[in-house]
């Protein structure tokens, strides 16, 4: 089997396209399946056929049928179809309306690159003034903020935390207009603090100060290290072209792990965070993608999968964010043995932990692997991950049910995201498969 | 830290700042920023404050060993089950997710852990699937279990557990868990649950002494008459009509021979081949016919009136006045009784030729159907399985058979599956072999499939979605489009649960 259930599970854009996807992968609901080294194919009954084709190379697939999610239930009911009975897929030639979908694709990936290359001569005149426009629009946004945080501070807290949501909102849309997106969510932010929790003021005094460090670097940003400047410019809201990432960024090859994937949906856009680890050299990574409503991410990276690629790191003076920049072969199923080299004690990750805030201070999470460690309802009723020597790190939110029944009260190797405060689990390796983990339960 | 916090809530304006750096790196790092506004030192101070803290993360101490659950004795089950099983919850019966538990069992395999937790939500709703689910989750979901109170029904001890305790249960339980005790003793030892019961008898309250002595109808037997005898005195009415309910059920008892012999004179032979029901003189004869045979042990009737049960219904059956009401009382008299032979011979009768209602027409007119069907079902779960099967497999009308099957929960045998397809293609054809649509008949045979779904043997069920394929090809007349749609629908969701149960059938083998 080269398609994990888990994999193509993880494709599915909600819980009900799984259920529709579900009833469509059995052999009898479909006419002319086949497969061949590049892709799955296979045209779906019904009032009218749907023909329905997968590229193996990524798991992109594109379906005749109407729907308006991706990938559609015809697509997902292929995909499982492909997992747990790929003997029902014959090999065999590919039909014109697979070849010429496969050949449109790599026809218009071969587009792009050529004009992403072309690209950065084109703009080139207009650039350096616009760049600079920006820069002065900043530098009066971030003067404007620092006179807002002293005025915070001089009125106290406790005043703040009386105030209507326009208190925090309207700075926030003077940042937008000052074009720092970064710090105008920063700003917004703040706003959920205030009577959120016994602690609050603590956590919003160290959320304003960490605000003001970032401005405080800013203004003297010739001073740091080329990269921290590229991290302080990142948290203000500068954006790095994907173009100078794939050309210019620092490139690991790797045969990459697919750790975990967290899809955190907001009012319109869904971010999709995927984590991988390189198996030589034991770098983690991070690809960020966006998309709208249903709609899919462009990268389909699997988790449970591996893949050999290059990937190219955003500048970073801790590097994590990254693009694929090429991959080498189809993803497959990560093998148990693969996960045997990865992770460590509690102790370890908060280390690294450490390291990265000492190298980035306004780093939000990293990806840990906790080796051996026991999900357990603590006394006190809060879920947290044990050590074998009784150390323990919270976990995120509750209830963690399938984490706990797949542990049993026995050591478990977790993936999980550390924001210095929680564990959010995205997987556990049980007798060294990857099993992903939902999000709630 | 905490000085820091104190000026920020109240503010710089009011608290003002202290002066004194803080001790250590902090310190150190702030040093520089002396000249700055008072608030900006105060909030780079706290930002330096955050990331250090941010920084210095300790674990949590949790010094207790986490209790593990136990190994399993079992093997777990492939997780791909998990894709039809899931599917199974979702549905709004639960015949084959039962179906699909039970093979499981059967495999002695267990539900994978992954899935657990959806299983036991699942049994949290739903009471009907929660023994055969406790077989299947293992010592994982048991421990699972007891850490959220929402599955505490999966936490229940273990049957052997509650007897093994059961005196204790019995002198400290609440009402419910004290009856269940009872009834666990009494079908695994009588002799120790009517010793329970009549430890503590004179101090239970009425309402409690009426429900308990029910439960020694659970294995009853001579050894209770004593027990029950002393009961036909007890203060509480129920108690005593329920302790005489028994008593008849145990022959040679008092109240038994009673019973006998007051429907003795209600019937006879005569010349030796006739038989003669002479009701009794009561306002509703029917009625009190049918109460007077309820109360006898059929293999009463066999030894007094010198006959076999078979013949004796045929005859009876032929009574157009008292035949129905007299095959009542027998036939109340065998579900009580249980008597494999007299349901045997009932069975058939009611199958293939049911008496008119005669005189017992005003009680019975509406619900005939009903009262027959209901018969065929209690009789069918008394009777020994070889039996059964003859009986189902000889019926003249296959297609009535899957409901009444269904019902009394009785497998289907392979004689009888090959009838009952076969004369199903027949009704088919039939059907559409008429110039006009006959929706009367088309009724009968869809309803007859969507019982026959659930039950229908694993061998037989690719012959069943062939036979619904040909159904769904077939080309409908203009007129009959509309519920020829409908029902075409129906027929096509039958075919989805054949093949959920093919499904299974593949996926879950021993």
């Amino acid at each position: 089997m080269d398609l994990a259930i888990e994999q193509a599970l993880a494709l599915a854009p909600d819980a009900s396209s799984v259920t529709a996807g579900r009833k469509l992968a059995k052999p009898g609901v479909w006419h002319g399946l086949g497969q061949d080294d590049a892709a799955f194919w296979g045209e779906c009954q019904g009032s009218k056929p749907y023909q329905t084709r997968v590229d193996r190379s990524d798991y992109a697939t594109k379906c005749s049928c109407p729907s308006r999610k991706f990938p559609c239930k015809h697509a997902l009911g292929l995909l499982l179809l492909a997992a747990t009975s790929p003997e029902a897929l014959p090999r065999s030639d590919a039909p014109e309306w697979v070849q010429s979908w496969l050949n449109q694709r790599s026809q218009r990936a071969a587009r792009a690159d050529d004009g992403a290359r072309a690209k950065p001569a084109a703009g080139s005149t207009r650039e350096p003034r616009r760049q600079e426009r920006r820069l002065e629009r900043v530098r009066a946004g971030v003067e404007a903020l620092d006179l807002w945080l002293e005025d915070v501070m001089r009125n106290g807290l406790a005043h703040a935390g009386m105030q209507p949501v326009t208190y925090w909102d309207q700075p926030a849309a003077r940042l937008v207009d000052a074009q720092a997106p970064g710090l105008a969510s920063r700003v917004r932010r703040l706003a959920a603090l205030p009577n959120s929790s016994p602690d609050w003021p603590v956590r919003l005094l160290e959320d304003l100060g960490k605000l003001t460090l970032l401005t405080h670097a800013f203004a003297r940003i010739d001073e740091l290290d080329p990269a921290l400047q590229v991290d302080v410019r990142t948290n203000i809201g500068w954006t790095i072209e994907r173009d100078e990432v794939l050309d210019r960024g620092n490139a690991v090859t790797d045969e990459w792990l697919v750790i975990g994937q967290r899809v955190v949906p907001e009012e319109r856009l869904r971010t999709q965070r995927t984590w991988l680890i390189g198996v030589s050299s034991g770098r983690t990574a991070l690809i960020l993608q966006f998309a709208h409503g249903s709609a899919s991410f462009a990268e389909a990276v699997a988790p449970g999968t591996r893949f050999a690629a290059d990937l190219a790191y955003f500048p970073s003076a801790f590097p994590q964010r990254a693009l694929i920049r090429e991959r080498q072969g189809s993803p497959r199923p990560m093998r148990p043995a693969d996960a045997s080299t990865i992770g460590g004690s509690i102790d370890a990750a908060l280390a690294i932990w450490a390291q990265a805030l000492a190298r980035q201070p306004w780093i939000e999470r990293i990806p840990v692997i906790l080796r051996a460690v026991v999900p357990i309802i603590a006394t006190s009723g809060d879920w947290v991950v044990r050590g074998s020597s009784g150390e323990a790190l919270p976990l995120e939110g509750s209830p963690h049910w399938t984490l706990l029944a797949y542990s049993g009260g026995r050591p478990v190797d977790l993936v999980a995201e550390w924001n210095g405060q929680s564990l959010a689990p995205l997987g556990v390796f049980v007798a060294d498969e990857w099993r992903s983990l939902p999000e709630r339960g | 830290m905490d000085d820091l916090l104190t000026v920020a809530v109240a503010g710089t304006a009011r608290a003002g700042v202290r002066s004194e750096l803080p001790d250590g790196p902090i310190g150190q790092a702030i040093a520089h920023l002396d000249s700055a506004a008072p608030e900006r030192w105060l909030l780079l101070a706290a930002g330096a404050y955050a990331i250090r803290r941010r920084a210095g993360v300790r674990p949590l101490m949790q010094p207790d060993e986490p209790v593990r659950a136990d190994d399993e004795t079992w093997s777990v089950a492939a997780e791909r089950i998990a894709l039809p099983l899931g599917e199974l919850l979702s549905w709004q019966s639960s015949e084959l997710l039962l179906e699909a538990l039970e093979r499981l069992q059967r495999a002695r395999l267990l539900i994978p852990p992954a899935l657990l937790p959806v299983v036991l939500d699942a049994g949290a709703r739903n009471n009907a699937i929660r023994p055969t689910l406790l077989g299947v989750i293992g010592r994982r979901g048991r421990w699972l279990a007891r850490q959220n109170s929402d599955w505490s029904w999966a936490t229940m001890p273990d049957a052997d557990d509650v007897v093994a305790n059961a005196d204790t249960i019995w002198q400290e339980g609440v009402h419910a868990e004290r009856l269940d005790v009872l009834r666990l003793v009494r079908s695994s030892d009588p002799a120790r649950g009517l010793a329970l019961l009549a430890s503590t008898w004179t101090r239970e309250r009425a309402a409690f002494r009426a429900e308990a002595i029910e439960l020694l109808g659970v294995n009853l037997s001579m050894e209770d008459q004593s027990f029950l005898e002393a009961a036909l005195d007890d203060r509480a009415t129920t108690v005593r009509e329920r302790a005489e309910a028994l008593l008849v059920r145990i022959p040679g008892s008092r109240p038994a021979r009673e019973a006998e012999a007051q429907a003795e004179p209600l019937i006879g032979t005569r010349l030796g081949f006739q038989i003669v029901v002479r009701p009794p003189d009561d306002v509703e004869q029917a009625t009190a016919l049918i109460k007077a045979f309820s109360r006898v042990a059929p293999s009463h009737w066999t030894a007094h009136l010198g006959k076999r049960p078979s013949d004796l219904v045929k005859v009876i059956a032929r009574d157009r006045d008292w035949g129905f009401s007299v095959l009542t009382g027998w036939t109340q008299a065998t579900l009580t009784f249980e008597d494999e032979e007299w349901a045997a011979a009932l069975f058939s009768v009611w199958l293939a030729s049911p008496p008119p209602l005669g005189k017992a027409a005003d009680a019975y007119a509406r619900s005939f159907e009903v009262t027959v069907n209901g018969y065929l079902i209690g009789l069918l779960q008394v009777m020994r399985p070889a039996d059964a099967e003859r009986a189902v497999a000889a019926s003249p009308d296959p297609l009535r058979m899957p409901a009444i099957l269904r019902a009394a929960g009785r497998a289907w045998g392979a004689v009888f599956t090959d009838r009952y397809l076969r004369s199903l293609r027949d009704s088919v054809e039939r059907t559409f072999r008429q110039a006009a649509v006959d929706s009367q008949a088309i009724h009968a045979w869809t309803a007859s499939i969507q019982s026959a779904t659930v039950a229908i043997p694993p061998g037989s069920i690719q012959d069943a979605i062939d036979l619904l394929h040909q159904v769904d090809e077939i080309e409908l007349p203009g007129e009959a489009k509309f519920h020829g749609n409908y029902w075409k629908e129906s027929l096509r969701r039958c075919s989805e649960t054949l093949q959920m149960r093919q499904r299974i059938d593949e996926e879950i083998r021993a």
